[in-house]
């Protein structure tokens, strides 16, 4: 498997980082068996999204949140302790949205 | 067609149009002006094109295209063919012994890379007793193959490398420019066809490997303005050791594969992705594995039989 410098970066940022939604305003929606696809204007480009990964879109598309941010979200959400591996799927679903271009992280104030 | 113009049918125009300024050829909505300098070349044009609607002006010209030696010299000595679409391309020229090979590849070109009308998919297509089929496929998984043999077993036939969708009425335009046989498929046509005459001379020694064009049969070229509604989308893939299978796609798998097999998908934009979705969403999908021309006719009936009402 090859991980970019930029992959390392990102790995460290996301434990710090808060991150928002790209811009909206590019995106068309289509609900198709059980997936989201999501189509971004600017790029062209065409996506799957599951139910977990658009609940993450969602919380981070209500207002900007960190990665502690998400997991609290989520706790509420699903009623339960976020374990270790979830953790990870919610990390590694950041860096995939990064890299898809659907959110960025913001600029400190 | 514009109401100008007129459909010429004389042979000697036809050569002079062809010769000279270019001739006028309506293939469903695609109207390209074809010039052709090389005589024997033009023989060979006018033999697989036989049938198809030749205009003389005015017309809205979609492409363009002139075949062409680059001096008077590559004209008689070991002749060159090159191609002049205007679209600044860089051919590499071609013995004239392999010029149709141009002409097809010039026209492909520009409508691959040209056309923002119609969304483009890197597919066959036919109608089959009134029901639309989109054969995408990677080449060598026997797309223009299957479109052929369908073609020629009653379906009508549309094009073997370019579906062409209206993303406003989500209706099929024909396409029908000659079917390009590579290798084993051109024996296995020849035999399902029972004639060579509808047959070009087989080109040898090209990149990939020996071509040859099929004209499609003539009730496909009569129909060549009549579109149909996509309602089926199968995936063929050849392997001649596999046992037939029919694999049904999820919609969602059927969507991105249909992204995948679109050339036009981003710059198209929006009303690609509601299109393609539409397609997804309402179209049944499959993926079938086949080891000759007989059972993959045999699955597509199967497949359309079983899941359509």
């Amino acid at each position: 498997m090859v991980i970019s410098k930029y992959s390392f970066e990102l790995n460290d940022l996301i434990d710090t980082a808060v991150f928002q939604v790209a811009n909206t305003a590019c995106f068309l929606w289509k609900n198709i068996d059980d997936a989201h696809i999501i189509y971004d204007n600017r790029s062209g480009y065409s996506q799957a999204l599951n139910e977990f990964a658009c609940e993450i879109l969602d919380i981070i598309g209500e207002k900007p949140s960190s990665l502690s941010d998400i997991l609290t979200a989520l706790q509420v959400i699903l009623d339960r302790s976020i374990e270790n591996e979830l953790q990870q799927q919610v990390r590694e679903t950041l860096i995939i949205f990064d890299q898809m271009g659907l959110i960025e992280p913001m600029k400190p104030e | 067609m514009s109401p100008n113009s007129t459909l010429i049918t004389d042979p000697n125009i036809i050569n002079r149009h062809l010769s000279g300024q270019g001739l006028l050829v309506g293939i469903g909505p695609i109207c390209s002006r074809i010039s052709i300098k090389f005589p024997s070349i033009r023989e060979e044009f006018l033999h697989i094109y036989k049938g198809y609607p030749f205009f003389e002006g005015p017309e809205i010209t979609d492409f363009y295209l002139d075949v062409y030696a680059r001096n008077f010299y590559r004209r008689y000595i070991r002749p060159q063919v090159l191609v002049n679409t205007l679209m600044q391309d860089d051919f590499v020229p071609l013995p004239e012994s392999m010029g149709l090979l141009s002409v097809e590849m010039g026209l492909n070109l520009q409508v691959a890379y040209g056309c923002k009308t119609h969304i483009l998919f890197h597919a066959g297509v036919v109608e089959r007793n009134g029901v639309g089929v989109i054969i995408p496929a990677i080449s060598g998984s026997g797309k223009s193959t299957l479109s052929a043999g369908l073609s020629y077993d009653g379906a009508r036939f549309f094009s073997d490398e370019f579906g062409m969708l209206d993303a406003e009425t989500g209706e099929l335009y024909p396409y029908p420019r000659p079917i390009s046989l590579k290798n084993e498929s051109i024996a296995v046509m020849k035999e399902w066809v029972g004639s060579d005459e509808p047959f070009s001379r087989e080109y040898e020694g090209t990149p990939k490997g020996t071509i040859c064009y099929l004209r499609p049969p003539a009730s496909s070229l009569e129909n060549m303005y009549k579109p149909v509604k996509p309602r089926v989308v199968i995936h063929p893939v050849y392997d001649p050791d596999a046992k037939p299978e029919i694999k049904m796609l999820t919609k969602t798998m059927a969507f991105f594969r249909l992204v995948r097999s679109s050339a036009n998908y981003g710059d198209i934009g929006e009303t690609a992705f509601h299109a393609l979705a539409k397609i997804a969403d309402e179209c049944i999908s499959c993926e079938i594995t086949y080891s000759s021309l007989e059972e993959a006719i045999g699955l597509v009936d199967q497949f359309i039989d079983e899941n359509l009402p």
